[in-house]
């Protein structure tokens, strides 16, 4: 259970008031062990600052976050990696470019652990990724000593989910993960994704610009806008919910949908 | 007439010693190009520093071996030196914020110094010369010489395949260790840091402690190619590292254009093959009597060798300029 309490981030704040950008204000969400949430809001609204929040990527203003009851609000970035499994927007975000498959997700097993000065390959780990990789069914499986740069921006972020669910993290952050992709490589990555998710049962915080895919995925469903939660909604309420529903609580945020937004409906 | 006269000269010489002097110095200077390799191209950190931490290696073993320390013994501690010294850059850089660049020079700076102060422990006038003469027959070749001369060598043939055996002993000692390092968890761990720092972070890579680790690595063989490079000449130099940084790219440039970067092992058997092929045009060169020249041609050459992705990549895209091309 990942607990978020009151937490505050701004921007700028050395700046004088109006030129400060308050990207989330006193926001508080409990996520509960099996969430899949998709979280959902026009640019700015504070997306990505609640994902790198959570992740550590900087400093709070203000609040805390909780683990299981562990305090991480102060936990440097590279400490919070063993109970988190990151995917980026950027497809060259996530993975090694320079080094082969096989190598990062060598990187990936160690992720929260020691690392000493063993050496970092095994057969058993061999085939068991080469198993992984057929499971991806993009014909992987054969190039495990290719470099990563090597691939295409939807096998890279097919590698890169994988590599942050080799270890089950407690808590799986998608930051637009298939934004980048072209719709038809975005919609593979997607099923991908929904079908990982759901089998290993993981708990997923899911960034998303495309109201259908965050109505269509996951079992909670959050808004927000301009640092605010402006809607959290979950189960038979989430499944009933129409794109008509999400457009109308955006005019009565009194905020314009973003264009992106509107495109995608 | 004088390019006549240079050929001549050239022709004169015994081509057979000039190769050798170049693969004497090429055998210990792989060791610094492997050094200068984990920071420019496995950790993507320009480190600077080199021009301070190879005469840093040169002065700790030169002043050790003076006052009769073990040459072994001083090359070893002439290393951990070399470590200190990454430990000093590398804190410069993550714990302060100060740009890398500006790091390495820093130490760099400092280093002029303690290198002339370390020399000044002996008795001789080092003010002037900026060197300090301890005797090659007291350095670690010397020493291998004396153990070789009673097997019937003459003191020329011993000097050179004490030289040779050496130098091709301690380079084979760091390829094995590089080989297999950088293949271990903390290894890749570094190589990750290098390549996308943000995503070492997500997979729980503490970066900082890795570029720290890798520096240390890398002054270390500097140090260490610098230790040996003093005990070649007996002599210790407080400017022996000018222009290193350039002679370190230049050797790894040369390789990577003949071999490739294919697998990790060739990547580094084309540093040891770039450098030695460095040394052995710069005997060239010095029997031309146009070494000054050396280093400009060497810059210009990594200027163009870098220069060319970028070019082939502008006159790819139809509008972008060199600007367009970086992204």
């Amino acid at each position: 259970m990942l607990e978020i309490k009151n937490v505050t981030k701004i921007f700028n704040k050395e700046l004088s008031a109006d030129e400060r950008r308050v990207a989330l204000d006193n926001v508080s969400i409990t996520i509960n062990d099996g969430d899949f949430i998709t979280v959902i809001g026009g640019n700015g609204s504070g997306k990505s600052t609640l994902m790198n929040s959570i992740s550590g990527v900087f400093p709070l203003d203000a609040g805390e976050i909780l683990i299981d009851g562990v305090d991480m609000t102060h936990m440097p970035e590279y400490e919070r990696a063993k109970f988190l499994g990151r995917v980026f927007q950027d497809p060259h975000m996530g993975t090694c470019g320079n080094m082969s498959i096989l190598e990062n997700l060598e990187l990936a097993k160690r992720r929260g652990k020691k690392r000493g000065l063993r050496w970092g390959f095994t057969k058993e780990d061999e085939e068991k990724y080469v198993e992984l990789l057929k499971g991806l069914d993009l014909g992987l499986e054969t190039r495990l000593s290719q470099k990563v740069g090597l691939l295409s921006g939807g096998q890279r972020q097919a590698v890169t989910l994988l590599m942050a669910t080799l270890i089950t993290p407690k808590l799986l952050l998608l930051d637009e993960h298939t934004a980048a992709l072209d719709p038809k490589t975005a919609k593979t990555v997607l099923t991908l994704t929904n079908e990982i998710v759901t089998k290993e049962n993981i708990t997923t915080l899911m960034i998303t610009h495309n109201m259908n895919d965050a109505i269509k995925y996951g079992n909670r469903l959050i808004m927000l806008d301009h640092g605010h939660v402006i809607l959290d909604i979950a189960g038979e309420e989430k499944k009933n919910l129409t794109i008509k529903d999400l457009l109308k609580l955006f005019e009565d945020s009194s905020v314009e949908a973003s264009d992106s937004l509107l495109l995608n409906k | 007439m004088q390019i006549l006269e240079s050929i001549n000269i050239f022709l004169a010489v015994n081509i057979a010693d000039l190769a050798l002097t170049g693969v004497k110095i090429g055998l210990i200077m792989a060791i610094m190009t492997l050094g200068v390799h984990i920071s420019y191209r496995i950790l993507d950190a320009a480190d600077l520093s080199i021009e301070g931490i190879f005469p840093l290696g040169a002065c700790v073993a030169g002043i050790l071996i003076y006052y009769n320390v073990p040459a072994i013994l001083a090359t070893l501690i002439a290393c951990v030196a070399g470590a200190l010294g990454g430990i000093v850059t590398g804190l410069l850089h993550t714990k302060l914020k100060i740009p890398m660049i500006l790091s390495g020079i820093i130490t760099m700076t400092g280093l002029y110094s303690i290198n002339l102060a370390l020399l000044g422990l002996s008795d001789k006038n080092v003010i002037t010369m900026k060197s300090m003469t301890f005797g090659f027959k007291n350095g670690l070749f010397g020493k291998f010489r004396e153990l070789i001369i009673g097997l019937g060598l003459d003191n020329s043939a011993a000097t050179t395949i004490s030289t040779l055996v050496v130098s091709a002993l301690w380079l084979g000692i760091v390829f094995l260790i590089m080989y297999y390092f950088f293949g271990t968890e903390v290894g890749m761990a570094i190589r990750a840091t290098g390549n996308n720092d943000k995503m070492a972070r997500a997979e729980g890579i503490n970066t900082n402690k890795m570029i720290l680790l890798g520096l240390m690595i890398s002054n270390a063989l500097i140090a260490l190619a610098g230790a040996l490079f003093s005990q070649n000449g007996g002599t210790s130099n407080v400017d022996s590292g000018r222009g290193m940084i350039v002679v370190g790219l230049a050797a790894i440039i040369i390789g990577e254009a003949i071999f490739g970067r294919k697998t990790y092992k060739l990547q580094l058997i084309s540093i040891i093959t770039g450098t030695i092929i460095y040394y052995l045009l710069r005997q060239v060169a010095i029997e031309l009597n146009v070494v000054e020249f050396l280093d400009l041609v060497s810059a210009i050459l990594i200027v163009i060798i870098l220069a060319v992705p970028l070019i082939k990549k502008a006159s790819l895209s139809k509008k972008g300029g060199l600007k367009n091309a970086r992204n």
